[in-house]
C-alpha cells in the first residue's frame, strides 16, 4: 500500500476569532443525531478499517509476535515496551533514524528553498547511488524534486495574498528587492511557511519510496529510513518489533509538529 | 486540544490490548502436525486453485490443460502471481486461513512460509528424493521435514568471450589457477574488464559464498544451530574474490539491473559473466543470435581446492494446511515430478528439471549449453534453509560490499558477517 | 502549474510594461527554465524509455534518445490477455473511491467543522493520529479483519478500506470551516434543514477542495500496489500496478522496457484529470493552506 501522497494541510492555527457556540434549547438534540448521521458512513469505515487495524498493530508492538504467530496471535508473550528499549539498541535502527533525521533536516529547508525560488541544481559528477557519501543526498534531491510542486503552489497562493502596495511602499523607500523580501515577505509568509514545513515534515519522516526503488536502503545502509526499517523488518517476520519502529515514527511526527506549532505561532 | 482526548483513548486501547495479550505463549515448542494421509493412485478430481510467480504463472495454465486431460474429472485453476512481494500475499493468506490449494515457492522463502505452520508436509511416498538433485532437495526441507516438491532448477556457470578466448591461445579454467590467467589473456586482447562480479546489489551473496564452497567452507553447523562464517576455509573463498577486485580483473562497481551486463559483454568491454540458463535469450536480443553462436563460450565453473560448487535456485510447490482439494493438489504436484512432465515443461517454459532422469534423451541431453549447466547441478548448493536466513543474505550483501569497495578486509568482513549472523541466529 | 507560473509572470510584465527589460528578468526566466527541463527530464526519460529495447535502457553510461526506437513494449503490454480488464478495475476502484470521499468525506467534514456533537474532539483527534501513522502498520491486521468478513478477491475489499479517507475528512473541515457562519445561519434561519443546507449552501462553495480531494484519491488509489496484490486471489481482480508488476519484475531481473511502457500508460490518465482539474486543484490548495 502506497502511503497516501505526502500533501497533508496542517491544523489550522486558529488565528480568528472563537466561534459562537450554536443556541441551546430545540433542535439541539435533532442537530446532534444529525450530526451523527452526516458522519455516519465515515465513522463506521474509520473505526472498521481505520482504528480497528491500529490497536491491533498497537498490541502487536508490546508482544514478542511474529510471522510465526500469526495463526495463533494470543498464543504470544506480552513484552511491556521491550520492543521499544531493544529498538533504541539496534544500531540499524539508529542508523535509520540517523538517515530520517538527515533527509528531513536537508531535505525539508531544501524543498522549501527550491520551492520558494524555483531553481534546481543540475546533476553530474560522483556515481550517485553507488557511493555511501552521496547516496542520501541523490534521493534528497529526487524527493526536492517530486514534492517541491505542491509547497511551491502554496507559496505561490501565500505570495497572491501580499499587499502589492506594502513592498512597493518599501521599494519608494529605498529598500532594495532583497531587502523588502527579507523584511516584508518573509515575515508575512510565516503562516504558509508553517503550513509547508508541517506538510513536508510529516512526508518526510514517513519517507520511504525512494529507498524503497532506488536503493533498497544501500548502499551500506546509508539510506535506509525508519519506514524503510520497519518495511524490512516486517519481511523478516519480525512484527513486535516492525510495529515498535513504526509508533517510534508516529511520536517524533507529533512532536516535531507540535515543535514547529509552537516555533512558528510564537513568532506570528 | 484533541491530544490530551487522544491520549486518553490510547491508553484505554493500551489497557485493551494488555488483556488481550494475557494469554502467553505456551512453553512447549509449537507442535507441527505430523505429515497427512498418504495420496491415492487414482485420478485427481474436483478443481485444484494454485498460485504461481511470474513467467510460470502465465506459462502453467499450458501444462495444467494437459493434466486435466489425462483426469478429466479435474481442473487447475492457475493464478499468476507477480514476484514482487509474493512472500507478503502467502504470508497474509497464512494469517488470515484464506488460502488457495497448493503454491509455487522460491528456494529460499521455503522456511520463512513453513515456519508459519500454514504448509502441510508432504505426505510420505509422494515422490522420491533421489530422483531430485540434491540442491533442489535442500532447499525444500525445514526442521527435518519436507515441505515442498521441486519443480524446477537453475544454476549459473562461466560464460565468456570464446572468440577472444582463441585469439589469446587459451581454453577455459578448469582451476583457480588459471581463473586469473584466463581472464587476464582476455583483457590483453582489449577487452576493459575480466570477469564480472557482483559487489553489494541484492543477491550478491549468490555469486560470492560460492567461492566459499568452493574452498571447502560450510556456512552452517551440521545441526543447523548455528553460522559458521568466520572460517579459513570461508576467508580463502572471500579472499579469492576480492583479488578479481584488487587485480583489476573485475569492476569494483558491479551490476545492479538484469539486462545491464549484456551490452557490455556484447561489445566486449567486459569479456565473461557468471549467469544462469536465461543468460543465452538476453544475449540474444542484446547481440543477435550469430553473436551467441560464434562469440559466446560457456564452461562450468573453476574448481577451487574442495569443488567447483554453483549457487542452485529454483522453484518448488508446497501445499496450504487450509486447502480445500488437498488429495487434487497433491496429485497435480506429483504428476509434475514425473520425468515427463518435467521434460515437456522445459519445453514450454525452458526452466531446466529438478528431475535428473529427465535429462537423459532430447534436447536436454545433446545441447552443449545444457551440458555445462547438468555438470554445475551435480554440485550447486543452496543456501541454508532458515526462517532467518532472508535477513542474514541482507548482512552478506552489505559486508560483501564493503571487502569490494575496499572498505573493509575479508577477514574483518566475516568477522562482522559471523557476528551479526549469530546475533539473528538460525531461529532454531 | 506551468499556466499559472506563465500567469503571473504575463501579469508581472504587464504591470512592469512601462520598465525596460533587466538583466535580472533574464536571468530569472533563464532558472525558470532550467527549473522546467529539471522538473519535466524524469517524465522525459520515462517517456523516451518506454520505445526503447531494454538493453538501451539500463545501458552505463545512459543513453538518452533512443538509437532504435520500437513500439514493442506497448505491443507486448497491450497484447497481454486481461490488459483490459485490469484497466477497468483499476478505473473502477479509483473512480469509485473518489466518489465515496467526495461524498462522505464531505458529510463528515461539514459535521466536524459545522456541527456540535458529543465525542467530536475526540474523533478527530484520532482522525489526526490516522493521518500520520504509516500505512505499513496496520497492513496485516487490515488483511485479516477483511478477509475475516468474506471480502477478499471482491471489489468491495478493494475499494471499502479506502472509501473514506482521514486525509478527505481533515481537508473538508477545514475547508469548511472558512464558509463564514453567517451564511449557514441564514440558511437557518430560512427553515432550511441540515441536509438543505450541505447540499446547497455548502457543496457548491467547496469546489476547489472536492477538486483537490479528488486529485488525491484518485492517485492513491490509481497508485496502491500492495493492497490489491494481496486481496486479489485470481487475476481477474488485479489493478494495473499489479499486473505491471507480474509482467515485468521476474525472478532474476526487471524488464524495464515493459515496465516504462506500463508507466506511461499508468501516468497518462493523472496528467489528464490534472490538467481539466487544473484551476481547482490549485485554489483549492492555496485556500485549505492559508487560513
Amino acid at each position: 500500500m502506497t502511503a497516501l501522497a505526502t500533501v497533508r494541510s496542517a491544523p489550522s492555527p486558529s488565528t480568528r476569532p472563537e466561534r459562537s457556540r450554536p443556541p441551546r434549547s430545540r433542535g439541539r438534540a435533532r442537530r446532534t443525531l444529525i450530526a451523527w448521521v452526516f458522519c455516519g458512513p465515515f465513522i463506521a469505515l474509520f473505526a472498521t478499517f481505520g482504528v480497528w487495524p491500529v490497536l491491533s498493530s498497537l498490541s502487536m508492538s508490546v508482544t514478542d509476535i511474529t510471522a510465526r504467530d500469526i495463526r495463533t496471535p494470543f498464543s504470544v508473550n506480552f513484552v511491556g515496551l521491550g520492543h521499544y528499549t531493544a529498538l533504541f539498541g539496534d544500531p540499524n535502527f539508529l542508523r535509520a533514524a540517523l538517515n530520517t533525521a538527515y533527509f528531513v533536516v536537508v531535505g525539508i529547508p531544501l524543498t522549501m528553498i527550491v520551492a520558494l525560488t524555483l531553481a534546481v541544481v543540475g546533476i553530474h559528477g560522483p556515481d550517485w547511488l553507488n557511493d555511501p557519501n552521496w547516496a542520501m543526498p541523490a534521493l534528497i534531491l529526487m524527493a526536492v524534486w517530486r514534492h517541491f510542486g505542491i509547497p511551491m503552489v502554496i507559496f505561490l497562493a501565500g505570495l497572491q495574498s501580499i499587499p502589492a502596495d506594502l513592498l512597493e511602499a518599501a521599494r519608494v523607500d529605498g529598500a532594495t528587492r532583497w531587502q523588502a523580501f527579507r523584511s516584508i515577505t518573509l515575515p508575512l509568509l510565516r503562516p504558509t511557511t508553517l503550513v509547508v514545513a508541517v506538510l513536508l515534515s510529516i512526508g518526510y519522516l514517513q519517507f520511504f519510496e525512494e529507498p524503497f526503488v532506488m536503493t533498497s536502503g544501500g548502499p551500506l545502509g546509508s539510506t535506509t529510513s525508519i519506514s524503510y526499517y520497519a518495511y524490512e523488518q516486517f519481511g523478516f517476520g519480525n512484527y513486535g518489533t516492525a510495529s515498535a519502529a513504526s509508533y517510534v515514527l508516529v511520536a517524533a511526527i507529533a512532536l516535531l509538529s507540535f515543535l514547529q506549532f509552537r516555533i512558528f505561532r510564537a513568532k506570528a | 486540544m484533541f491530544i490530551s482526548s487522544v491520549a486518553k483513548t490510547l491508553v484505554g486501547g493500551m489497557a485493551v490490548a494488555l488483556l488481550l495479550a494475557g494469554c502467553g505463549r505456551s512453553d512447549a515448542p509449537s507442535a507441527q502436525a505430523a505429515a497427512g494421509n498418504p495420496i491415492d493412485t487414482l485420478a485427481a478430481s474436483g478443481t485444484i486453485t494454485v498460485w504461481a510467480m511470474g513467467t510460470e504463472g502465465e506459462l502453467l495454465p499450458k501444462l495444467a490443460a494437459q493434466f486435466s486431460k489425462e483426469n478429466p474429472g479435474a481442473k487447475v485453476e492457475v493464478t499468476a502471481v507477480p514476484w514482487q512481494d509474493y512472500a507478503k500475499k502467502v504470508q497474509t493468506a497464512i494469517a488470515s486461513g484464506d488460502t488457495p490449494d497448493a503454491t509455487m515457492v522460491g528456494a529460499v522463502d521455503l522456511a520463512a512460509f513453513a515456519s508459519t505452520g500454514g504448509l502441510e508436509k508432504v505426505p510420505s511416498g509422494l515422490v522420491d528424493h533421489n530422483a531430485f538433485y540434491p540442491g533442489a532437495v535442500q532447499t525444500t526441507t525445514f526442521e527435518g521435514a519436507e515441505y515442498g516438491v521441486p519443480w524446477y532448477v537453475e544454476t549459473r556457470s562461466l560464460f565468456y568471450r570464446k572468440d577472444l578466448a582463441q585469439a589469446a591461445g587459451v581454453s577455459a579454467p578448469k582451476t583457480w589457477d588459471e581463473y586469473g590467467p584466463f581472464l587476464k589473456a582476455l583483457q590483453k586482447q582489449g577487452a576493459k574488464w575480466g570477469l564480472s562480479l557482483p559487489t553489494g546489489a541484492t543477491g550478491t551473496w549468490q555469486g560470492v559464498v560460492p567461492f566459499m564452497w568452493q574452498a571447502g567452507a560450510e556456512i552452517m553447523s551440521a545441526d543447523g544451530k548455528k553460522f559458521t562464517f568466520d572460517t579459513p576455509e570461508a576467508r580463502k573463498g572471500l579472499e579469492f574474490y576480492q583479488q578479481f577486485i584488487t587485480s583489476k580483473i573485475s569492476s569494483p562497481n558491479g551490476p545492479v539491473s538484469l539486462g545491464e551486463i549484456e551490452p557490455q559483454f556484447v561489445a566486449g568491454s567486459t569479456a565473461a559473466l557468471i549467469s544462469g540458463p536465461w543468460e543465452e535469450s538476453l544475449l540474444k536480443s542484446a547481440g543477435g543470435a550469430a553473436f551467441v553462436g560464434d562469440k559466446v563460450g560457456i564452461a562450468p565453473l573453476p574448481s577451487g581446492p574442495k569443488s567447483n560448487a554453483s549457487y542452485i535456485g529454483g522453484g518448488q510447490w508446497s501445499v496450504f494446511k487450509d486447502a480445500k482439494n488437498r488429495d487434487g493438489a497433491w496429485k497435480f504436484i506429483r504428476w509434475m515430478a514425473g520425468a515427463e512432465v518435467q521434460k515437456t515443461w522445459y519445453g514450454v517454459s525452458g526452466d531446466l528439471p529438478a528431475v535428473q532422469s529427465a535429462w537423459n534423451e532430447g534436447k536436454l541431453a545433446t545441447d552443449p549449453t545444457l551440458a555445462v549447466f547438468r555438470t554445475q547441478l551435480k554440485t550447486a548448493q543452496s543456501g541454508p534453509n532458515t526462517t532467518t536466513w532472508r535477513q542474514v543474505t541482507a548482512v552478506l550483501d552489505a559486508e560483501i560490499e564493503k571487502v569490494a569497495k575496499g572498505v573493509s578486509s575479508p577477514e574483518a568482513a566475516l568477522q562482522e558477517i559471523q557476528k551479526r549472523a549469530s546475533a539473528i541466529g538460525t531461529g532454531e | 502549474m506551468t499556466t499559472t507560473i506563465a500567469n503571473s509572470a504575463a501579469a508581472a510584465s504587464a504591470r512592469s510594461a512601462s520598465r525596460p527589460v533587466r538583466p535580472a528578468r533574464i536571468l530569472l526566466y533563464g532558472a525558470l527554465s532550467l527549473g522546467l527541463l529539471a522538473t519535466l527530464a524524469p517524465f522525459a526519460w520515462m517517456f523516451l524509455g518506454s520505445v526503447k529495447p531494454t538493453g538501451e535502457i539500463v545501458a552505463n553510461p545512459s543513453v538518452w534518445l533512443p538509437r532504435s526506437p520500437t513500439l514493442g513494449n506497448f505491443e507486448q503490454l497491450l497484447s497481454k490477455q486481461n490488459f483490459a480488464l485490469y484497466f477497468f478495475n483499476s478505473t473502477l476502484v479509483a473512480v469509485t473511491c473518489v466518489a465515496g470521499n467526495l461524498l462522505f468525506s464531505s458529510m463528515a467534514g461539514y459535521a466536524f467543522a459545522k456541527l456540535e456533537f458529543a465525542g467530536k474532539r475526540l474523533l478527530f483527534g484520532l482522525v489526526l493520529t490516522m493521518l500520520i501513522i504509516p500505512g505499513v502498520t496496520t497492513f496485516v491486521p487490515l488483511f485479516v479483519l477483511v478477509s475475516n468478513l468474506g471480502l477478499s478477491n471482491s471489489y468491495l475489499g478493494l475499494i471499502l478500506p479506502f472509501l473514506v479517507a482521514p486525509l478527505g475528512v481533515f481537508l473538508m473541515r477545514q475547508f469548511i470551516q472558512d464558509i463564514p457562519d453567517s451564511l449557514v445561519e441564514a440558511a437557518r434561519l430560512d427553515g432550511a434543514g441540515e441536509t438543505r443546507i450541505f447540499v446547497g449552501v455548502i457543496v457548491p462553495l467547496c469546489r476547489p477542495p472536492l477538486a483537490t480531494l479528488s486529485i488525491l484519491i484518485f492517485l492513491a488509489q490509481w497508485n496502491n500496489f500492495l493492497w490489491p496484490l494481496v486481496i486479489a486471489q485470481t487475476e481477474d481482480h488485479y489493478t494495473l500496478p499489479v499486473a505491471l508488476a507480474l509482467f515485468s519484475v521476474g525472478a532474476n531481473g526487471t524488464n524495464y522496457g515493459l515496465l516504462l511502457a506500463g508507466a506511461v500508460t499508468v501516468v497518462t490518465p493523472i496528467v489528464l484529470l490534472f490538467l481539466a482539474l487544473q484551476k481547482q486543484f490549485i485554489q483549492g490548495i492555496a485556500n485549505t493552506g492559508l487560513k
